[in-house]
């Protein structure tokens, strides 16, 4: 049955190719950008190496300091290494807690080498290494005794490996960053920027920066510091938002002129990604509701001019269903025949759709995926097959036909099914 | 004449309403979208070309780091002799003296495209204006070639000079002038408790190109000052900038990065980057996501307007060959191939007409409703009025060329097949 359909509607397709090229073309379009909007968020949310645990992560990007007696009286940056000291480090029901001092920039050469080149360096404790997983090329990272004793190791990004020595062969060998010599102990796949809370080019324990604890202010609560905390299971991060909550409270109950406030911090991946700016709230409804319109509007138009002209497809074949209804078809199957014979079209559309954003993923990355830090970065936004071949894309883009086959073929189904027998014959 | 034709092409609309329907919903809710994009694109499009008040042509900006303990060449801070300060000053002076430069100067959260900003209330009388205050050297209107609202420089650069003193933007002066007291000389109480001079006036100056006019204030930072300063913040917070020369431009940042690299490792510091400022711009524009925000419009802008000719192409193309016969009639009795084309083009546009009225109405309430962009112009009725024209005009373009294929089509039927068939 459902194959008679189907050539029915290929010989169909071939007979109007105007028209159909029409209603292919519509679908692709909507369809293609429907699914940028998906695979932007998916790279943005989904876990790829090395943010391997994106789904039970929390992060803590901000921090705020306000006046005692004054909370709208605010500075707002990172947070200072005393408030991770106290406030985070403690956590408990935590697979891995990390501060990091992100990208700093520094000057990389091999000693005594001519080679000055700026590159992004993470100060990180050991912690770090739990948290993201990191694929290394050669060697390990630092480990925690290293770290506590400030022992100047480094962990460098292939490409800075290749740009110093030409090689990525180099563990034991020295980099020097702005003037300080480094041991390099591994050697991992780069980073893409998008990965913005695991991206570095360099990564070195914070012991080895004496900035990590002089570069402190409003009562020692701001700083240069942001932290990753990894729940054991995302239904743990009330319970650590709470820890966190009443550790901020014992911390500020000891200051004196100005209070921590973190605005509802530590933030899921999601939540996260609607929060911009240091002295701003997160914007998840606005980002709801934002995606909500967006969306609709791009389901909607598409529909209603496909709807058009199924329904103009339908009438120039009413005789057709004339005579399948005199001869017994039922309108239950008269509806399912219209809305199969959509979905072939729906589904031509949908996959050149799919290939379409992929191609403006690719081609407009710079624009779709942007974030605050890229224009301070060296490294690249590199996009790569895991992140952008994510099931859930193929899911959500064959959710999205349905739904726009439902939207654009309902109506004039339903309308066509319900014609009396007499007036389909007599193409009225 | 052409009352005769609307009348005619309304009553066809008419009697072809349940397929037209679907048209007019399209038509009606493309034009509200599309009018709310338009609208958007008209005010950027009015706030980018009004002037920013500075030029960031030839001009670059230098960062200095410094080393950390644990490297070779660091001094602790027992052995140094002179203070941070004093080395970021020989720094200044060594880049003024360096060929090409025009102008050297300090700033913090002074330069244009900065990411970190300040605001601060003054108060003169009983006026009390908050303004974005940027801590400048009196070099930073050369530099930047801030002007005087004459349009000169050195008014401002030399008002500077006085110890103390302070410059505002024309948004300031004309609330200050509400004191009713000469403003020259005039002394500005900070809600900091600071206590500045005012010495000049200057023209607007932007925040950026996508930011409305903001009273500004520039306040002097002295050598002196600069030379006290020890503190490790200082070279985190500094704005070193530059202006060259037209013609010493050429290929500057690696020709300065080679000479004066060792010039400028003065004790802990040293030489990290020099770019140029149309880089600082593009970062600051890759974070505050403006031209993002307006080139992902204007896909949307082009989605929309592709559906619209998709529509038109398919509704129209069943209609003419829906209506074969009535068209070869028309021929038959001597309508022209033209009048014809006329017809369906005009039946397209009234459709248009009847759709974008009532879509009008509901704009405009979105409109008053502040639900559009109004931080960075007021919504007025010619901004309204602009916006629909513009949207009517880009509709219809897209209609007239989705109707012109099928139309051709149409023209070329022969009245004696058609009329045959039936």
């Amino acid at each position: 049955m459902y194959k008679q359909y189907l050539n029915q509607t290929l010989h169909l397709l071939k007979e109007n190719k105007l028209l159909s090229a029409i209603s292919i073309i519509g679908t692709a379009l909507a369809i293609s950008m429907i699914m940028v909007i998906v695979i932007v968020y998916e790279v943005k949310t989904a876990n790829y190496e090395p943010e391997t645990h994106r789904d039970r992560m929390l992060t803590v990007k901000w921090a705020g300091a306000a006046t005692k007696g004054h909370p709208d009286w605010s500075s707002n940056s990172m947070m200072s290494l005393k408030v991770i000291k106290q406030c985070f480090y403690p956590l408990s029901n935590v697979e891995a807690v990390t501060g990091v001092m992100p990208f700093q920039q520094k000057l990389a050469s091999i000693p005594g080498g001519a080679i000055n080149s700026k590159c992004d360096v993470s100060y990180t404790d050991a912690a770090f290494w739990k948290v993201f997983g990191f694929s290394f090329l050669k060697g390990a990272p630092y480990v925690k005794e290293e770290f506590e004793s400030g022992i100047r190791k480094a962990v460098i990004s292939e490409d800075v490996a290749r740009r110093l020595y030409g090689t990525i062969d180099v563990v034991g060998k020295t980099i020097c960053l702005s003037y300080q010599n480094y041991s390099i102990c591994g050697v991992v796949k780069n980073v893409s920027t998008l990965a913005e809370a695991a991206y570095a080019q360099v990564w070195a324990p914070y012991t080895t920066n004496n900035q990590s604890e002089n570069l402190q202010f409003c009562e020692d609560l701001l700083g240069v510091f942001r932290c990753y905390i990894l729940a054991h299971n995302n239904t743990d991060f009330d319970d650590i938002r709470n820890q966190v909550n009443r550790n901020v409270s014992v911390l500020n109950a000891s200051q004196k002129e100005q209070n921590l406030v973190l605005r509802g911090q530590p933030d899921s991946q999601f939540v996260q990604m609607t929060r911009k700016w240091a002295n701003e709230d997160a914007k998840v409804k606005d980002t709801v509701i934002q995606y909500s319109i967006v969306l609709t509007l791009l389901l909607l138009v598409p529909a209603i001019n496909l709807s058009g002209m199924t329904h103009s497809r339908m009438k120039k074949r009413m005789s057709e269903i004339g005579v399948r209804k005199a001869f017994g078809a039922s309108r239950k199957e008269l509806l399912g025949q219209v809305l199969y014979e959509n979905l072939v079209y729906t589904i031509l559309g949908g996959i050149f759709g799919l290939i379409l954003s992929y191609l403006s993923v690719i081609l407009m990355k710079a624009m779709l995926l942007n974030n605050l830090m890229a224009g301070y970065l060296s490294g690249a936004s590199s996009l790569n097959v895991s992140m952008l071949l994510q099931p859930s894309v193929f899911l959500y883009a064959f959710i999205f036909c349905l739904l726009l086959n439902l939207m654009s073929a309902g109506i004039p189904a339903w309308k066509a099914s319900r014609i009396k027998i007499v007036n389909a014959l007599n193409d009225k | 004449m052409i009352n005769k034709m609307i009348k005619h092409v309304l009553k066809q609309i008419w009697t072809q309403r349940l397929s037209n329907s679907w048209l007019w919903i399209e038509l009606f809710l493309v034009s509200v979208f599309l009018w709310f994009i338009v609208d958007y694109i008209y005010v950027i499009a009015n706030i980018y070309t009004t002037p920013t008040g500075y030029n960031i042509e030839h001009t670059y900006q230098v960062s200095l780091d410094q080393l950390l303990p644990g490297s070779d060449d660091y001094i602790s801070p027992e052995k140094k002799k002179t203070t941070l300060g004093e080395d970021l000053l020989t720094a200044v002076n060594r880049i003024r003296n360096y060929p090409g430069i025009e102008a050297v100067c300090l700033s913090q959260y002074g330069i244009p495209y900065s990411g970190g900003n300040a605001y601060n209330n003054f108060v003169l009388d009983t006026v009390d204006v908050n303004m974005q205050k940027r801590l400048v050297t009196p070099d930073f209107f050369r530099v930047f070639r801030i002007t005087t609202p004459e349009g000169k420089v050195d008014p401002l650069v030399t008002a500077l000079k006085n110890e103390n003193s302070c410059v505002v933007s024309t948004e300031a002066e004309e609330r200050y002038l509400k004191s009713g007291r000469p403003l020259i000389g005039a002394t500005l109480n900070g809600a900091d408790s600071s206590k500045v001079k005012l010495y000049g006036i200057c023209s607007s100056i932007r925040y950026s190109e996508f930011s409305r006019k903001k009273a500004n204030i520039f306040i002097k930072v002295s050598d002196a000052e600069i030379a006290k300063d020890n503190t490790s913040n200082l070279i985190a917070g500094v704005e070193i900038s530059f202006r060259v020369s037209p013609d010493a431009d050429h290929d500057f940042v690696s020709h300065f990065k080679n000479d004066m690299a060792k010039q400028l490792k003065i004790d802990n510091l040293f030489l990290l980057d020099v770019k140029p400022m149309s880089d600082v711009r593009n970062t600051f524009f890759l974070a505050t996501g403006d031209f993002n925000e307006l080139n992902t419009r204007l896909v949307v802008v082009g989605f929309l307007l592709l559906n619209i000719f998709l529509g038109i192409i398919g509704t129209f193309w069943f209609r003419t060959a829906y209506r074969k016969a009535e068209m070869g009639l028309r021929l038959a009795v001597g309508s022209t191939r033209t009048s014809l084309f006329r017809i369906l083009i005009a039946e397209g546009v009234i459709l248009l007409t009847l759709a974008i009225i009532p879509a009008g109405v509901i704009s405009f309430n979105i409109g008053i409703a502040d639900l559009v962009d109004v931080n960075r112009m007021d919504f007025t009725f010619v901004r309204f009025i602009c916006g629909m024209l513009i949207t009517y005009l880009l509709m219809a373009f897209m209609m007239i060329l989705g109707i012109l294929y099928p139309a051709r089509q149409a023209m070329k039927i022969q009245p004696a097949e058609v009329l045959h068939e039936q």
